[in-house]
C-alpha cells in the first residue's frame, strides 16, 4: 500500500503549509519545494523499475543503443524541465518558468537531430 | 522507498518557531534581532532544502543521463 503512504504524506505536507503560510510565507514555499522534491524522488525510484525491463526489451529487439539512450535522455530532460518550471511558477516568476521550458525544448530538439538525420538518410536510400 | 516525513516537520517547526520568536522580539521593540532571527531560520531551512535538491539531481543523473 505504497500509494496510501504517498498520498497521506502529501496531505500532511499540505496541512503544514496551510498552517505556516500566514506566519512565514518563505518557509512555506520552501516546504512545498521539499515535498515536491521528495515525491519526485519516489517517482524516480519507480521509473528505474520500469526503465530496466524496457532496456532489456530494446536489447532483445536489436534497437540501436544510440536511439534508446537518446530517448531516455529526452524523457529525463522533460521531467526535469517540468519540475523546474513548476517550482518557478510556484515562486511566482512565470517568465522564468517559460524560459526554462524554452531551453528544455531546444535541448530536446538538439538531442533529436541525430534521429532526424537517420530518418532522412533512410528516405534518401529508399528514393531512386 | 523513503518518505522523509521528519524533514517536513523539521522545516515546519523551524518556520513556526522563527515566526513566533520574531513576533515576540518585535513586540518588545527589538526589530533588528527579529530580522536576524527570520533570516537565520530562512538560511537553515534553505540548507535543508538544498541538500534534498542535491540528492534529487544526483539521482536524476544516475537514472536518465548515465548512458
Amino acid at each position: 500500500m505504497d500509494i496510501l503512504q504517498i498520498v497521506l504524506f502529501a496531505t500532511v505536507g499540505a496541512l503544514l503549509i496551510m498552517a505556516i503560510r500566514e506566519m512565514a510565507p518563505q518557509v512555506s514555499f520552501l516546504l512545498s519545494l521539499t515535498i515536491a522534491v521528495i515525491l519526485f524522488l519516489i517517482a524516480l525510484q519507480k521509473v528505474t523499475g520500469v526503465l530496466v525491463p524496457i532496456e532489456k526489451l530494446a536489447a532483445l529487439a536489436d534497437v540501436n543503443i544510440l536511439f534508446f539512450a537518446t530517448i531516455v535522455k529526452i524523457i529525463g530532460i522533460a521531467y526535469v524541465v517540468e519540475f523546474g518550471a513548476q517550482i518557478a511558477r510556484d515562486a511566482g516568476v512565470t517568465s522564468i518558468a517559460s524560459k526554462i521550458e524554452l531551453v528544455g525544448k531546444l535541448f530536446i530538439i538538439i538531442l533529436a537531430v541525430p534521429i532526424i538525420t537517420a530518418v532522412v538518410d533512410t528516405v534518401q536510400h529508399l528514393l531512386p | 522507498m523513503s518518505l522523509e516525513l521528519h524533514v517536513l516537520f523539521q522545516i515546519a517547526v523551524l518556520g513556526i518557531a522563527a515566526a513566533v520568536l520574531s513576533t515576540l522580539l518585535k513586540q518588545s521593540g527589538r526589530d533588528e534581532i527579529a530580522t536576524l532571527v527570520t533570516l537565520t531560520a530562512l538560511i537553515l531551512v534553505t540548507a535543508v532544502v538544498v541538500t534534498n535538491i542535491d540528492h534529487l539531481f544526483v539521482q536524476i543523473k544516475a537514472v536518465f543521463f548515465n548512458q
